[in-house]
Protein backbone atom coordinates (compact mmCIF):
# COMPACT_ATOMS: atom_id res chain seq x y z
CA UNK A 1 0.00 0.00 0.00
CA UNK A 2 1.34 3.41 -0.91
CA UNK A 3 0.84 6.66 0.95
CA UNK A 4 2.30 10.12 0.57
CA UNK A 5 3.79 12.01 3.52
CA UNK A 6 0.84 13.42 5.44
CA UNK A 7 1.31 15.23 8.72
CA UNK A 8 -2.44 15.15 9.47
CA UNK A 9 -2.42 11.36 9.15
CA UNK A 10 0.62 11.19 11.43
CA UNK A 11 -1.13 13.35 14.02
CA UNK A 12 -4.19 11.08 13.94
CA UNK A 13 -2.04 7.97 14.01
CA UNK A 14 -0.38 9.25 17.15
CA UNK A 15 -3.73 10.02 18.78
CA UNK A 16 -5.28 6.69 17.84
CA UNK A 17 -7.86 8.51 15.78
CA UNK A 18 -7.51 6.94 12.34
CA UNK A 19 -10.09 4.71 10.67
CA UNK A 20 -9.01 1.12 11.51
CA UNK A 21 -7.95 0.23 7.97
CA UNK A 22 -5.48 3.11 7.78
CA UNK A 23 -3.23 2.24 10.73
CA UNK A 24 -1.31 -0.33 8.77
CA UNK A 25 -0.86 2.02 5.80
CA UNK A 26 0.59 4.75 8.04
CA UNK A 27 2.81 2.29 9.91
CA UNK A 28 4.14 0.90 6.65
CA UNK A 29 4.82 4.37 5.34
CA UNK A 30 6.58 5.47 8.51
CA UNK A 31 8.86 2.46 8.51
CA UNK A 32 9.88 3.25 4.94
CA UNK A 33 10.06 7.07 5.21
CA UNK A 34 12.80 8.70 7.30
CA UNK A 35 11.31 12.25 7.27
CA UNK A 36 8.00 10.93 8.59
CA UNK A 37 9.81 8.95 11.28
CA UNK A 38 11.53 12.16 12.34
CA UNK A 39 8.20 14.02 12.25
CA UNK A 40 6.56 11.38 14.38
CA UNK A 41 9.37 11.64 16.92
CA UNK A 42 8.84 15.41 17.03
CA UNK A 43 5.09 14.96 17.49
CA UNK A 44 5.70 12.56 20.38
CA UNK A 45 8.02 15.12 21.95
CA UNK A 46 5.28 17.76 21.67
CA UNK A 47 2.89 15.39 23.40
CA UNK A 48 5.40 14.88 26.18
CA UNK A 49 5.91 18.63 26.60
CA UNK A 50 2.19 19.31 26.71
CA UNK A 51 1.46 16.48 29.13
CA UNK A 52 4.20 17.86 31.35
CA UNK A 53 2.72 21.36 31.02
CA UNK A 54 -0.62 19.95 32.16
CA UNK A 55 0.75 17.83 34.98
CA UNK A 56 1.38 20.53 37.55
CA UNK A 57 -1.54 22.07 39.40
CA UNK A 58 -1.02 25.02 41.69
CA UNK A 59 -3.67 26.41 44.01
CA UNK A 60 -5.52 29.59 43.13
CA UNK A 61 -4.12 32.45 45.28
CA UNK A 62 -6.23 32.80 48.39
CA UNK A 63 -6.99 36.52 47.92
CA UNK A 64 -8.23 35.88 44.38
CA UNK A 65 -10.53 33.15 45.67
CA UNK A 66 -11.83 35.37 48.47
CA UNK A 67 -12.57 38.16 46.01
CA UNK A 68 -14.65 35.79 43.87
CA UNK A 69 -16.48 34.30 46.90
CA UNK A 70 -17.34 37.79 48.11
CA UNK A 71 -18.62 38.87 44.71
CA UNK A 72 -20.74 35.73 44.30
CA UNK A 73 -22.18 36.32 47.77
CA UNK A 74 -22.95 39.92 46.92
CA UNK A 75 -24.70 38.98 43.69
CA UNK A 76 -26.64 36.21 45.39
CA UNK A 77 -27.88 38.57 48.11
CA UNK A 78 -28.52 41.65 46.04
CA UNK A 79 -29.58 40.54 42.59
CA UNK A 80 -32.23 43.27 42.34
CA UNK A 81 -29.90 46.01 43.47
CA UNK A 82 -27.38 44.98 40.85
CA UNK A 83 -29.96 44.97 38.08
CA UNK A 84 -31.12 48.40 39.23
CA UNK A 85 -27.63 49.89 39.29
CA UNK A 86 -27.08 48.58 35.79
CA UNK A 87 -30.24 50.15 34.48
CA UNK A 88 -29.41 53.51 36.01
CA UNK A 89 -25.84 53.56 34.73
CA UNK A 90 -27.10 52.83 31.26
CA UNK A 91 -29.48 55.76 31.54
CA UNK A 92 -26.80 58.20 32.57
CA UNK A 93 -25.20 59.25 29.33
CA UNK A 94 -22.01 60.65 30.78
CA UNK A 95 -21.28 57.52 32.75
CA UNK A 96 -21.75 55.45 29.64
CA UNK A 97 -19.52 57.77 27.67
CA UNK A 98 -16.82 57.61 30.32
CA UNK A 99 -16.96 53.85 30.31
CA UNK A 100 -16.83 53.79 26.55
CA UNK A 101 -13.69 55.88 26.68
CA UNK A 102 -12.19 53.53 29.24
CA UNK A 103 -13.00 50.55 27.08
CA UNK A 104 -11.44 52.13 24.02
CA UNK A 105 -8.32 53.02 25.94
CA UNK A 106 -8.36 49.48 27.20
CA UNK A 107 -6.61 50.04 30.46
CA UNK A 108 -5.92 46.61 31.83
CA UNK A 109 -6.69 47.37 35.50
CA UNK A 110 -10.11 48.65 34.55
CA UNK A 111 -10.96 45.48 32.76
CA UNK A 112 -12.16 43.96 36.00
CA UNK A 113 -14.56 46.70 36.95
CA UNK A 114 -15.99 46.92 33.46
CA UNK A 115 -16.71 43.25 33.22
CA UNK A 116 -18.14 43.22 36.74
CA UNK A 117 -21.06 45.47 35.87
CA UNK A 118 -21.25 46.29 32.19
CA UNK A 119 -23.93 48.77 31.16
CA UNK A 120 -25.76 47.15 28.26
CA UNK A 121 -25.47 50.15 25.98
CA UNK A 122 -21.71 50.30 26.16
CA UNK A 123 -21.37 46.59 25.69
CA UNK A 124 -23.19 46.58 22.38
CA UNK A 125 -21.09 49.40 20.99
CA UNK A 126 -17.61 48.30 21.97
CA UNK A 127 -17.03 45.37 19.61
CA UNK A 128 -17.66 47.54 16.56
CA UNK A 129 -15.42 50.23 17.88
CA UNK A 130 -12.72 47.73 18.67
CA UNK A 131 -12.95 46.24 15.22
CA UNK A 132 -12.46 49.63 13.63
CA UNK A 133 -9.54 50.43 15.92
CA UNK A 134 -8.06 47.03 15.27
CA UNK A 135 -8.33 47.32 11.51
CA UNK A 136 -6.76 50.75 11.58
CA UNK A 137 -3.91 49.69 13.81
CA UNK A 138 -3.32 46.47 11.95
CA UNK A 139 -3.04 48.40 8.68
CA UNK A 140 -0.61 50.85 10.19
CA UNK A 141 1.47 48.18 11.77
CA UNK A 142 1.71 46.26 8.51
CA UNK A 143 2.69 49.40 6.64
CA UNK A 144 5.41 50.26 9.09
CA UNK A 145 6.78 46.75 8.72
CA UNK A 146 6.71 46.85 4.94
CA UNK A 147 8.35 50.22 4.41
CA UNK A 148 12.06 49.95 4.90
CA UNK A 149 13.08 53.11 3.04
CA UNK A 150 14.14 56.16 5.09
CA UNK A 151 11.29 58.34 6.31
CA UNK A 152 10.14 60.99 3.85
CA UNK A 153 11.29 64.57 4.27
CA UNK A 154 8.27 66.60 5.26
CA UNK A 155 7.42 69.80 3.36
CA UNK A 156 7.50 71.64 6.66
CA UNK A 157 11.16 70.88 7.11
CA UNK A 158 12.02 71.93 3.58
CA UNK A 159 10.19 75.19 3.95
CA UNK A 160 12.08 75.80 7.15
CA UNK A 161 15.51 75.49 5.56
CA UNK A 162 14.60 77.71 2.64
CA UNK A 163 13.29 80.49 4.84
CA UNK A 164 15.42 83.62 4.76
CA UNK A 165 16.94 84.55 8.08
CA UNK B 1 -26.70 8.06 43.42
CA UNK B 2 -24.01 10.31 42.02
CA UNK B 3 -26.17 10.95 38.96
CA UNK B 4 -29.15 11.87 41.13
CA UNK B 5 -27.00 14.28 43.14
CA UNK B 6 -25.68 15.88 39.96
CA UNK B 7 -29.21 16.33 38.65
CA UNK B 8 -30.21 17.96 41.95
CA UNK B 9 -27.17 20.20 41.76
CA UNK B 10 -28.04 21.34 38.24
CA UNK B 11 -31.60 22.07 39.36
CA UNK B 12 -30.34 24.26 42.20
CA UNK B 13 -27.87 25.94 39.92
CA UNK B 14 -30.62 26.80 37.47
CA UNK B 15 -32.37 28.58 40.31
CA UNK B 16 -29.11 30.47 41.00
CA UNK B 17 -28.85 29.09 44.52
CA UNK B 18 -25.72 30.36 46.19
CA UNK B 19 -24.64 27.14 47.95
CA UNK B 20 -24.90 25.11 44.77
CA UNK B 21 -22.74 27.59 42.95
CA UNK B 22 -20.28 27.75 45.83
CA UNK B 23 -19.90 23.99 45.51
CA UNK B 24 -19.20 24.33 41.79
CA UNK B 25 -16.70 27.08 42.47
CA UNK B 26 -14.85 25.16 45.17
CA UNK B 27 -14.77 22.02 43.04
CA UNK B 28 -13.53 23.60 39.83
CA UNK B 29 -11.64 26.78 40.69
CA UNK B 30 -8.18 25.16 40.74
CA UNK B 31 -8.81 23.31 37.50
CA UNK B 32 -10.01 26.43 35.66
CA UNK B 33 -7.27 28.59 37.13
CA UNK B 34 -4.58 26.16 35.98
CA UNK B 35 -6.15 25.87 32.54
CA UNK B 36 -6.06 29.66 32.19
CA UNK B 37 -2.50 29.76 33.43
CA UNK B 38 -1.47 27.14 30.88
CA UNK B 39 -2.99 29.25 28.13
CA UNK B 40 -1.78 32.66 29.24
CA UNK B 41 1.43 31.83 31.10
CA UNK B 42 0.60 34.59 33.57
CA UNK B 43 -0.49 33.90 37.17
CA UNK B 44 -2.07 37.24 37.84
CA UNK B 45 -3.96 37.26 34.59
CA UNK B 46 -5.09 33.69 35.13
CA UNK B 47 -6.44 34.74 38.55
CA UNK B 48 -8.38 37.64 37.04
CA UNK B 49 -9.73 35.50 34.22
CA UNK B 50 -10.80 32.82 36.70
CA UNK B 51 -12.73 35.46 38.63
CA UNK B 52 -14.38 36.61 35.39
CA UNK B 53 -15.14 33.07 34.31
CA UNK B 54 -17.05 32.20 37.47
CA UNK B 55 -18.94 35.47 37.54
CA UNK B 56 -19.99 34.95 33.92
CA UNK B 57 -20.96 31.41 34.84
CA UNK B 58 -23.04 32.67 37.77
CA UNK B 59 -24.86 35.15 35.55
CA UNK B 60 -25.68 32.51 32.96
CA UNK B 61 -26.95 29.92 35.47
CA UNK B 62 -30.63 30.38 34.56
CA UNK B 63 -29.74 29.42 30.98
CA UNK B 64 -27.95 26.22 32.07
CA UNK B 65 -29.48 23.19 30.38
CA UNK B 66 -30.70 20.35 32.65
CA UNK B 67 -28.40 17.86 30.91
CA UNK B 68 -25.32 20.08 31.12
CA UNK B 69 -21.92 18.88 32.21
CA UNK B 70 -20.42 21.39 34.58
CA UNK B 71 -16.72 21.08 33.75
CA UNK B 72 -16.96 21.48 29.94
CA UNK B 73 -19.38 24.36 30.46
CA UNK B 74 -16.85 26.16 32.68
CA UNK B 75 -14.00 25.41 30.28
CA UNK B 76 -16.04 26.93 27.50
CA UNK B 77 -16.65 30.14 29.42
CA UNK B 78 -12.98 30.29 30.44
CA UNK B 79 -11.90 29.83 26.83
CA UNK B 80 -14.17 32.66 25.74
CA UNK B 81 -12.86 34.96 28.46
CA UNK B 82 -9.30 34.19 27.34
CA UNK B 83 -10.14 34.89 23.72
CA UNK B 84 -11.85 38.17 24.62
CA UNK B 85 -8.79 39.25 26.55
CA UNK B 86 -6.48 38.53 23.62
CA UNK B 87 -8.71 40.55 21.35
CA UNK B 88 -8.45 43.49 23.74
CA UNK B 89 -4.74 43.07 24.20
CA UNK B 90 -4.14 43.05 20.50
CA UNK B 91 -5.61 46.53 20.41
CA UNK B 92 -3.43 47.78 23.26
CA UNK B 93 -0.17 46.31 22.04
CA UNK B 94 -0.71 46.94 18.35
CA UNK B 95 0.47 43.42 17.88
CA UNK B 96 -1.25 41.54 15.10
CA UNK B 97 -1.34 37.79 15.48
CA UNK B 98 0.50 36.17 12.66
CA UNK B 99 -0.34 32.90 11.04
CA UNK B 100 3.15 31.66 11.60
CA UNK B 101 4.69 31.17 15.00
CA UNK B 102 7.27 33.92 14.56
CA UNK B 103 6.46 36.69 16.97
CA UNK B 104 9.67 38.21 18.19
CA UNK B 105 7.94 40.85 20.30
CA UNK B 106 6.30 38.17 22.43
CA UNK B 107 9.38 36.09 22.80
CA UNK B 108 11.36 39.17 23.76
CA UNK B 109 9.28 39.28 26.94
CA UNK B 110 10.98 36.14 28.16
CA UNK B 111 14.30 37.00 26.55
CA UNK B 112 17.33 38.33 28.36
CA UNK B 113 17.77 35.19 30.39
CA UNK B 114 20.70 32.93 29.65
CA UNK B 115 18.59 30.00 28.59
CA UNK B 116 14.90 29.37 28.74
CA UNK B 117 13.79 26.37 30.65
CA UNK B 118 11.67 23.81 28.89
CA UNK B 119 8.50 25.10 30.50
CA UNK B 120 9.37 28.70 29.69
CA UNK B 121 9.74 27.69 26.06
CA UNK B 122 6.37 25.94 26.12
CA UNK B 123 4.84 29.06 27.62
CA UNK B 124 6.42 31.34 25.01
CA UNK B 125 5.44 29.04 22.16
CA UNK B 126 1.80 28.89 23.29
CA UNK B 127 1.69 32.65 23.79
CA UNK B 128 2.80 33.23 20.22
CA UNK B 129 0.01 31.09 18.76
CA UNK B 130 -3.44 32.18 17.73
CA UNK B 131 -5.92 31.32 20.48
CA UNK B 132 -7.94 28.91 18.36
CA UNK B 133 -4.82 26.76 18.02
CA UNK B 134 -3.35 27.17 21.49
CA UNK B 135 -6.70 26.37 23.16
CA UNK B 136 -7.05 23.26 21.02
CA UNK B 137 -3.54 22.07 21.90
CA UNK B 138 -3.91 22.76 25.62
CA UNK B 139 -7.40 21.25 25.95
CA UNK B 140 -6.54 18.16 23.98
CA UNK B 141 -3.02 17.38 25.23
CA UNK B 142 -2.47 19.21 28.53
CA UNK B 143 -6.00 19.01 29.95
CA UNK B 144 -6.48 15.58 28.42
CA UNK B 145 -9.90 16.05 26.83
CA UNK B 146 -10.93 13.82 23.93
CA UNK B 147 -11.53 15.31 20.49
CA UNK B 148 -15.27 15.13 21.14
CA UNK B 149 -15.00 16.90 24.49
CA UNK B 150 -12.62 19.52 23.09
CA UNK B 151 -15.04 20.10 20.23
CA UNK B 152 -17.90 20.62 22.68
CA UNK B 153 -15.85 23.19 24.59
CA UNK B 154 -14.68 25.05 21.49
CA UNK B 155 -18.02 24.80 19.73
CA UNK B 156 -16.64 22.86 16.75
CA UNK B 157 -16.90 19.24 15.59
CA UNK B 158 -14.54 16.50 16.73
CA UNK B 159 -13.35 16.24 13.15
CA UNK B 160 -12.50 19.96 13.12
CA UNK B 161 -10.58 19.44 16.37
CA UNK B 162 -8.45 16.71 14.73
CA UNK B 163 -7.61 18.97 11.79
CA UNK B 164 -6.89 21.92 14.04
CA UNK B 165 -4.76 19.86 16.40
CA UNK B 166 -2.59 18.71 13.53
CA UNK B 167 -1.98 22.32 12.45
CA UNK B 168 -1.52 23.42 16.04
CA UNK B 169 1.26 20.86 16.48
CA UNK B 170 3.10 22.15 13.42
CA UNK B 171 2.78 25.74 14.69
CA UNK B 172 3.82 24.80 18.18
CA UNK B 173 6.86 22.92 16.94
CA UNK B 174 8.15 25.91 14.97
CA UNK B 175 7.38 28.34 17.82
CA UNK B 176 9.01 26.08 20.37
CA UNK B 177 12.19 25.88 18.31
CA UNK B 178 12.34 29.67 18.15
CA UNK B 179 11.78 29.90 21.91
CA UNK B 180 14.47 27.31 22.55
CA UNK B 181 17.01 29.42 20.67
CA UNK B 182 15.71 32.34 22.74
CA UNK B 183 18.56 34.83 23.11
CA UNK B 184 19.12 35.15 19.37
CA UNK B 185 15.94 37.11 19.08
CA UNK B 186 17.00 39.78 21.53
CA UNK B 187 18.69 41.83 18.84
CA UNK B 188 15.51 42.18 16.83
ZN1 LIG C 1 6.74 10.27 4.68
Amino acid sequence: MTMVCDVVALSRYLDGELPPEQYRAVAEHVVACAPCRAELTALREINRLMVDWGSRNVPLPIDAANRTRAEIGRRARFPRLLALSRASSAAVGTAAAALLLMVTMNLAPLYQSISASPPPRVQTRTPELQQITERYQLKHNLESMLIHSPPPVWPVQRRHTSLPD
Amino acid sequence: MAMVLEAALIEQLRRQEEDAFTLVYERHKTQIFNYLYRLSGDWELAGDLTHDTFLSAYESLPKLRPDSNIAPWLYRIATNRFRDLLRRRRVINWLPWTDGPASEARLAVTGGEETLSERESVKAALASMKPEYSTCLVLRLAEGFSSEETGAILGISAEAVRMRLSRARVMFKAAYEIAESGEHDDGL
